[in-house]
């Protein structure tokens, strides 16, 4: 059976982001400059040097705010303010590097811009690797996160209701390289529900969706779920999104509690098939606070036309 | 064997395979019937005094809080345990979930504004839960008299709303307004907050006029409380403080989950035992209540017609003292400890061959560990056989996990079997109890079991699947919380440590397995919240200690970890003695943690990698960070 993809071919996949890449009349938003490779991007730089007034620089991620900076004003806005985010866009098209962002950040900004904008673009660039853990207690072979914030949910997608008591409930988490991260959530669930893992195939680099089933092999088994994975393309939101409206199709009526505990484009996916069926969805998310320097190196740049859907970029 | 004999063994597997498999999954009303065994604090859980039941994951308290429920407490009462019209109390549950009620503390409302949205939150919920109680009473216990939700409707700025149904619909819908309310910071038109606990107080006043809660009580029960805010709780510790009867309030929460004693008017604490009484699951008779639900497992599948023991204690075999020494190998140290002896006196010798083995290995335990000459000590022992008797007392046990020291590839290393041991594994939570007893039925149908003789667990499997369940909840551990990493860490060192302890009790006081904490304020102040968590979250247990060692000790704590792990880290799960970690050495695995266990075993030589058992042999890897 061939795969219903949400916005099929809507990815331009380049070595290094440039500024042909990108539209002319548009808004660029990105994260402040930090110590890993890939958040050094010289586009952005230049950007900032040729085309100031079209850039917004968040310099401080909050928990539900964000100060950001342009040549106008460096201000504050909530991530729960919907006309306040919007009011940060003044071009018809807006392009986001989620790359540096927070989802609470990069969510909120897609809940914003979804029904104001005519062209929205994600920008996610892979790393060119993941620090190695030197002294791994689990089958996580990396060393990604300080800490976590705690389940809480994204801003402005609560969902106060969940499902009711006679609907089935599936647990939807997406797999990456911190098994804690999907046990964590699963653990909160009591009796558990099914569990419907979606791993990240083909991932980044060959071996990554090897190192993926390996690294969450317990959490697999123990939960039972090794029969229900399902597998999305890790660099793609629109896999991401098709998954979980195959899970959907596939169980009717049932109500999909989803972790975006893998890649980042999974996650982009997820949060926007939640934006679009808010009733029978809830996203559940851990904010965990990264490491400093937990990549090195910068892989393929993708950028993601969210808007229009006809678009071909 | 015929066709009819084979088919009745296999179905025999089949029904011992899934006798204790349903502790991980939700009871269907029907089993809820038959398979809810009452446990031994039910009688003060339905008092009409709130209540806070105490208990970490597994110990079964969402399950009583759910059999209070009005329609699991009628299921029992129609499997025969009482008639319903005698039940004294109607209850309604609601379990307090995390991503929800976080969604108030994420937002930008005034703290007012908060505690309003909120308790209107909780207002619906509860109110949802009595509409369904309405329309269950409605439907299944008559009264001939109309519950008309009007003023409850009111209570919620809703007119024209009688019936439960439409009032359910409505309350749900309130919850979608509130949603967009909450999630846009207060920016979209405010829903009518419904004030405090009026309509609850309300619902209750109703079905009281309609006849329903004549001499009975109503239990609104809350499990998960610790998932609250502390404004959040402040909130309905108001509810609990100013609650009367019919209606009381029944709370589960994990240890220290109450967060606050504050309500909200300054100065009003919740207090016990003047507003609440606590319920600790772990000091209510466990042993009785963890014997009674397997033995009804046992009898319910004898009554289908599979052969087990219906006694536990012959289910769950024991294994003696020297029945585990000779399976340790105590006849090959006893051998080497008589080749030490050949130039001894015959007299020396004679008397030490007539020793049976699961004695005479004893002196070579001994000798390593006091170093004095074997002869010596067998003289020793010759002319003071009741010193050696009290000798052997003290450290026998102990020298049962020294025996298998050295032997590469040993498949067993320490027996834990028994229904006492298991008992003491699970140290009051059901959910370790059955799932012990479950793997235990795996293992022992993967080793022999022809499905016809009475179905015994032999010490092997009882074994294979105490160190199985150990494992389990070790992976588990780092999930269990945001500080599951660091508790697992923890885990794995302490674990270690008493491993080594264990392995190598030469020179040590035996059978330490217990911990207090010393060190830098910093240090301290740094592990103290993961300890904390651990405590809550079951990876550890605390008690107060027993005797001061030195003034530097901060704490009146003692903490070990859960008796669930000894058998994967193998050593004693008898509560023995204890040690002293320093805080900076704990604090240290974060980062480097072979060097932090090096300063907590203080002295001795770690295992070489290739004796590690395979289970820790995994995490060479962090022994070696």
């Amino acid at each position: 059976m061939s795969r219903y993809i949400a916005h099929d071919g809507h990815t331009r996949t380049v070595a290094v982001l440039q500024a042909d890449h990108l539209e002319d009349d548009a808004a660029y938003v990105f994260g402040a400059f930090s110590e890993e490779h890939r958040l050094q991007q010289n586009i952005w730089r230049t950007l900032l040097n040729e085309r100031p007034g079209q850039c917004v620089q968040i310099i401080d991620q909050q928990q539900s705010a964000i100060r950001y900076r342009t040549t106008a004003t460096e201000s504050s806005v909530s991530l729960l303010d919907y006309q306040g985010l919007q009011k940060i866009f003044t071009q018809a098209a807006l392009y986001v590097d989620i790359t540096g962002l927070n989802h609470s950040v990069w969510a909120a900004l897609l809940r914003a811009s979804l029904s104001a904008l005519k062209g929205i673009y994600f920008v996610y660039s892979e790393p060119g690797a993941y620090k190695e853990h030197e002294s791994p207690s689990s089958s996580s072979l990396f060393d990604l996160t300080a800490t976590f914030g705690g389940v809480s949910p994204l801003p402005g997608m609560a969902n106060l209701a969940g499902p009711d008591k006679d609907v089935r409930s599936i647990l939807v988490p997406f797999l990456g390289f911190e098994s804690a991260r999907p046990k964590h959530v699963a653990l909160d669930f009591d009796p558990q529900p099914q569990i419907m893992p979606i791993v990240g195939l083909p991932g980044f680099k060959a071996d990554y969706p090897q190192i993926t089933i390996s690294t969450n092999n317990e959490f697999l088994a123990d939960m039972r779920a090794y029969e229900h994975i399902r597998y999305a393309r890790a660099s793609c939101p629109f896999e991401a999104y098709s998954a979980l409206f195959e899970i959907h199709r596939d169980n009717p009526g049932c109500f999909l509690h989803i972790a975006p505990t893998g890649t980042k484009p999974h996650a982009l996916g997820a949060v926007w098939y939640a934006f679009d069926h808010p009733r029978d969805t809830e996203i559940i998310y851990d904010h965990p606070v990264r490491k400093g320097r937990r990549t090195t190196g910068l892989g393929p740049t993708h950028i993601y036309c969210v808007k229009p859907s006809h678009a071909d970029i | 064997m015929d066709t009819t004999g084979a088919t009745r063994m296999s179905s025999n597997k089949e029904v011992v395979q899934q006798l204790f498999g349903d502790y991980r999954a939700e009871w269907s009303q029907p089993d809820f019937a038959s398979l809810f065994t009452p446990p031994p604090y039910s009688e003060k859980l339905v008092h009409q005094r709130p209540s806070f039941l105490v208990g970490g994951r597994g110990t079964g308290k969402t399950t009583a809080l759910r059999s209070l429920r009005f329609d699991a407490a009628y299921a029992r009462s129609q499997a025969g345990e009482t008639g319903s019209y005698r039940l004294p109390y109607y209850g309604i549950y609601v379990r307090i979930n995390k991503n929800r009620v976080r969604a108030f503390s994420v937002t930008e409302l005034s703290p007012n504004d908060r505690q309003r949205a909120f308790a209107h939150y909780f207002n619906i919920l509860t109110c949802i839960e009595l509409c369904q109680l309405c329309s269950w009473l409605e439907r299944d216990r008559p009264s001939g008299n109309r519950i008309a939700l009007d003023t409850v409707a009111a209570a919620f700025g809703l007119h024209d709303i009688e019936d439960p149904r439409r009032l359910q619909t409505a309350l749900t819908a309130g919850l979608t307004d509130l949603e967009l309310y909450v999630n846009n910071g207060g920016r979209t038109t405010p829903p009518i907050f419904s004030s405090s606990d009026a309509p609850l107080k309300t619902f209750a006043s109703v079905l009281t006029a309609a006849g329903y809660l004549e001499g009975k009580l109503l239990f609104c029960c809350i499990d998960e409380y610790e998932n609250l805010a502390v404004e959040q709780q402040s909130m309905l510790n108001a509810y609990i403080k100013h609650s009367e009867p019919p209606l009381s309030y029944k709370i589960g929460m994990r240890r220290e989950g109450l967060k606050t004693h504050h309500t909200l008017d300054d100065g009003d604490q919740l207090s016990t035992p003047d507003d609440y009484a606590i319920i600790d699951i772990a000091e209510e008779r466990f042993e009785t209540f963890a014997s009674s639900v397997a033995g009804q497992r046992l009898a319910s599948a004898k009554k289908r017609g599979a052969p087990v023991h219906e006694s536990l204690t012959d289910f769950l075999p024991e294994m003696s003292f020297d029945e585990e020494a000779r399976e340790l190998g105590c006849a090959r140290v006893a051998s080497h400890a008589s080749k030490g002896l050949e130039d001894a006196p015959a007299e020396l010798r004679d008397w030490f061959a007539s020793l049976p083995v699961t004695k005479s290995y004893f002196l070579q335990y001994w000798h390593e560990s006091s170093k004095q000459p074997l002869v010596e000590l067998a003289k020793s022992w010759l002319d003071n056989p009741a010193e050696w008797e009290t000798r052997l007392g003290n450290y026998g046990y102990s020298s049962l996990f020294w025996l298998s020291k050295g032997r590469k590839g040993a498949r067993i290393r320490k027996y834990y079997a028994g229904l006492g041991t298991y008992l003491a594994l699970a140290s009051g939570n059901i959910r370790f109890f059955l799932e012990l007893i479950d793997e235990a039925i795996q293992a022992q149908l993967e080793l022999s079991w022809d499905g016809e003789s009475p179905l015994a667990l032999t010490p092997r499997a009882q074994t294979e699947s105490a160190r199985l369940v150990g494992k389990r909840r070790l992976a588990q551990l780092e999930g269990l919380s945001e500080h599951g990493v660091e508790i697992k860490r923890l885990v794995l060192a302490i674990g270690k440590t008493f491993f080594e302890f264990a392995r190598d009790p030469i020179g040590r006081s035996p059978e330490q397995n217990s911990f207090v904490l010393s060190g830098d304020p910093t240090s301290c102040a740094t592990i103290q919240p993961v300890l904390d968590d651990g405590v809550a979250n079951l990876a550890f247990e605390v008690t107060a200690k027993t005797k001061p060692t030195s003034e530097l000790e901060m704490k009146d704590d003692e903490y070990r970890l859960h008796p669930i792990f000894c058998a994967f880290f193998e050593y004693s799960h008898r509560r023995k003695r204890r040690v002293t970690f320093q805080a900076s050495s704990l604090v240290k695995l974060s980062s480097r943690p072979s060097a932090a266990l090096a300063e907590m075993m203080n002295s001795g030589v770690p295992t070489p990698t290739d004796e590690l058992p395979a289970q820790l042999a995994m995490f060479t890897d962090f022994y070696q960070g």
